[in-house]
């Protein structure tokens, strides 16, 4: 049953004789030791062993399909290396049974299976590129490609094929190619170059082309062709960007700096010498903090350890910067920190304006707005002055001159005529006196208005003047002073302020309560940077709610059985108004008054 | 028959008026004219007519610049509860004054009859006082 040709492979070659369900009926000892079989009884082929197809090595069961002169692979598991077993079917003379030999075939079917891995992998790797790779010779005629994108290229790769690649390409990049392809030949090294062509659309598609020398091939190369078009846009984008940054930096009417955590100069744009008037190469050597004024450092510093800390992520402030030409500039600067990936601080970015032109307009336009609202209060102050003057003459003059009327109108009539000529006369008198004391307001004005000089008064020294001259009264009353001035002293028109004080002490001392002794209490202080004069007195009061609209008017008069004319309080008025001030009063009947003078220190 | 007796009050602090006001008044027949130097006398004064069962004034002629107490602030006391025996009295502002701000002040208050403006003409008066 064994011919010679098995015998001359007896050692290596295995017999088994199996029945075609696969028990083993026979065996030689050399198959059972390629099966590691140790007992053949009980046995079977088919069921204690794996298969694999014989061409593409892919598990298969042979239970029921096994045919006839077709040779498997058995796969022998085992922990240190498997092994492959080819094994050929024969039918028997019986036809129910089956011989099979089998041989070892595993140094074979291993290397078979390592290049299906290869293959496999370069699959992959060619179907994950989008690049053309040629091989072309060194007379530059393209011989094979290989691709996962055919329609990468204008033409299809395909036609390529055999032909020049004079033939295909523009003419100055297939003499280029063709140079390159030579030196890569000749000096066994990779060349690439750039080129673009304009696609169906007259779009410029870019390309890059990489010649690559084959190891062991010196007629042959690898030309890899790949799309770069998104690269470069990219890349042009990225250097349109960057221009603009650097056109955004170099050239702001913002001054930009990158700062140091010390505070010297990194970079920064022309724009910062300009305000500052030191040079780029002089800022790298001069601390920030150096040249900010004084009265700006701490909070600059504070801000910059805020940032550090991370407290805040930038900070806009007004600081002054001491320039080069040894004045200080104002600058709105806005300070923000760059720390790195680590969130380590790496330096400042300080941006600049100058303010300092800014802030000279805002000064002065401050200055013009205190100006018209002085000029607005004087304004306001003459319309009052002439809806006094209206009352005045409503019923200061024409009430006397009504008098004249009725009294010319009553002299035809009677025969009494010498009594009403002598009231005519009192009606003169009374013209006159109305006519003088305007004068005397009148002339207090103008006396005020020619005395503009202003000199540093002293508050103490003008009442201690005015003491003097009303010591009389004083004693009678036995009046008690008090003075607090808090305000030493004050610029303004002496006289003016001599005559307020003046008058408003006459008041307090005259309108006093019988059952108390006076007690007149000045003081002086400052509030919202003027300079207040009060005078307290413990005298009558009034009833501001009735007497204030008219207290400052012409000839009123709020206290019966005194001496007075009614014109002292609108003199005082106006001497305060005159010097840029305000007058306002309180008051409680019965309990006293206190009077409030507001003056500009000029 | 004798017509009833009417009482006349001006209020005015200008004695040159007050006497000029009562010679024209007293060329009217049963007329019983009294004035005031200043509004608080007057209302002391009329309080205390009224506490003597006097004549309550038909006619109240009020000036309006006074010292202490303007003819304005008298009106306002005049509204108050014990003023209001004065309810029938015809109330008169005079004065010289022709500002704005004085003749509408008269609009403020209901009860005055009439402004007039100084001077005071005999034909007013005459109006003013003629009998019904």
């Amino acid at each position: 049953m064994y011919n010679s040709a098995s015998l001359n492979r007896y050692y290596t070659e295995g017999i088994l004789h199996i029945t075609c369900n696969g028990e083993i009926l026979k065996t030689t000892p050399q198959a059972r030791s390629l099966l590691t079989l140790s007992d053949s009884k009980n046995a079977n082929l088919f069921n204690d062993y794996s298969f694999l197809d014989n061409n593409n090595y892919n598990p298969i069961s042979l239970v029921k399909i096994v045919k006839k002169n077709v040779s498997y692979i058995i796969k022998i598991n085992s922990k240190k290396k498997s092994r492959y077993i080819s094994a050929t079917f024969e039918q028997s003379e019986n036809k129910e049974n089956y011989i099979v030999s089998i041989l070892d075939n595993t140094d074979l079917i291993e290397k078979i299976l390592e290049f299906k891995k290869q293959e496999y992998h370069q699959r992959l790797l060619v179907s994950s590129i989008n690049d053309i790779i040629f091989e072309v010779n060194k007379d530059g005629i393209f011989l094979n490609y290989w691709t996962n994108k055919p329609e990468l290229l204008i033409h299809p790769p395909s036609t390529f094929i055999g032909r020049p690649l004079t033939d295909v390409l523009p003419q100055e990049i297939s003499s280029k190619l063709l140079h390159l392809i030579r030196n890569s030949i000749k000096e066994k090294q990779h060349n690439k170059f750039q080129y673009n062509l304009p696609n169906a659309d007259n779009k410029q598609e870019w390309y890059s082309l990489t010649i690559k020398n084959i190891p062991d091939q010196d007629e042959i190369v690898a030309v890899v062709i790949t799309d770069i078009t998104k690269e470069k846009d990219y890349q042009d984008k990225l250097i349109f960007w960057e221009k603009k940054f650097y056109q955004a930096f170099h050239f702001s009417g913002i001054g930009t700096t990158l700062t140091s955590l010390e505070g010297y100069l990194i970079e920064g744009n022309n724009t910062v010498s300009e305000i500052l008037g030191y040079s780029r190469k002089e800022l790298q050597h001069i601390r920030s903090i150096d040249i900010t004024h004084p009265d700006d450092k701490a909070f600059d510093l504070s801000v910059r350890s805020d940032l550090v800390q991370g407290k805040k992520n930038y900070q806009t402030f007004l600081k002054r910067y001491l320039h080069k030409g040894n004045y200080y500039v104002w600058c709105s600067i806005t300070i923000s920190l760059v720390r790195d990936n680590w969130k380590n601080p790496q330096y400042f970015i300080v941006q600049l304006v100058d303010m300092t032109e800014f802030i000279r307009n805002n000064e002065e336009l401050i200055l013009e707005k205190k100006k018209l609202e002085t000029i607005k209060a004087q304004l306001e102050s003459k319309i009052l002055q002439n809806e006094e003057a209206n009352h005045i003459i409503a019923h200061n003059l024409l009430s006397p001159i009504a008098n004249i009327k009725m009294l010319i109108d009553n002299l035809k009539e009677t025969q009494e005529k010498d009594t009403l000529l002598d009231l005519l006369n009192s009606c003169c008198d009374e013209l006159d006196e109305t006519v003088a004391d305007l004068n005397a307001i009148a002339s207090n004005i103008n006396n005020n208005l020619n005395n503009h000089e202003i000199e540093l008064c002293r508050f103490n020294e003008i009442l201690d003047k005015i003491i003097e001259i009303k010591q009389p009264v004083i004693s009678k009353k036995n009046a008690e002073i008090i003075t607090d001035f808090q305000v030493q002293e004050i610029k303004t028109q002496r006289v003016a302020l001599y005559s307020i004080i003046d008058q408003l002490l006459d008041n307090a001392l005259q309108f006093s309560a019988e059952t108390r002794s006076p007690l007149i209490q000045l003081r002086t202080y400052y509030e919202d940077n003027e300079v207040v004069f009060s005078i307290q007195d413990n005298g009558l009061g009034m009833d501001l709610n009735k007497v204030k609209s008219q207290l400052f008017m012409f000839k009123k008069i709020f206290h019966r059985g005194f001496d007075t004319k009614g014109i002292g309080l609108n003199i005082t008025k106006y001497q305060v108004e005159s010097l840029g001030g305000k007058i306002d009063v309180i008051s409680t009947p019965n309990e006293g008054t206190t009077f409030f003078v507001k003056l500009p220190n000029t | 028959m004798q017509t009833p007796t009417r009482k006349v009050v001006l209020i005015d602090d200008n004695a040159i008026f007050r006497m000029i006001f009562g010679t024209m008044i007293s060329s009217f027949e049963n007329i019983e004219f009294t004035s005031y130097e200043n509004a608080l006398d007057a209302l002391e004064g009329l309080k205390s007519s009224l506490a003597n069962n006097s004549k309550i004034p038909d006619h109240l002629f009020v000036d309006i610049n006074m010292p202490f107490m303007t003819g304005w602030e008298m009106m306002d006391k005049l509204q108050e509860d014990e003023y209001s025996f004065l309810q029938n009295s015809k109330i008169f502002i005079v004065s010289s004054s022709h500002l704005e701000s004085d003749t509408n002040n008269t609009q403020q208050y209901t009860f005055i009859t009439e402004y007039i403006q100084k001077p005071v003409k005999k034909e007013k008066l005459i109006e003013i006082l003629a009998l019904p």
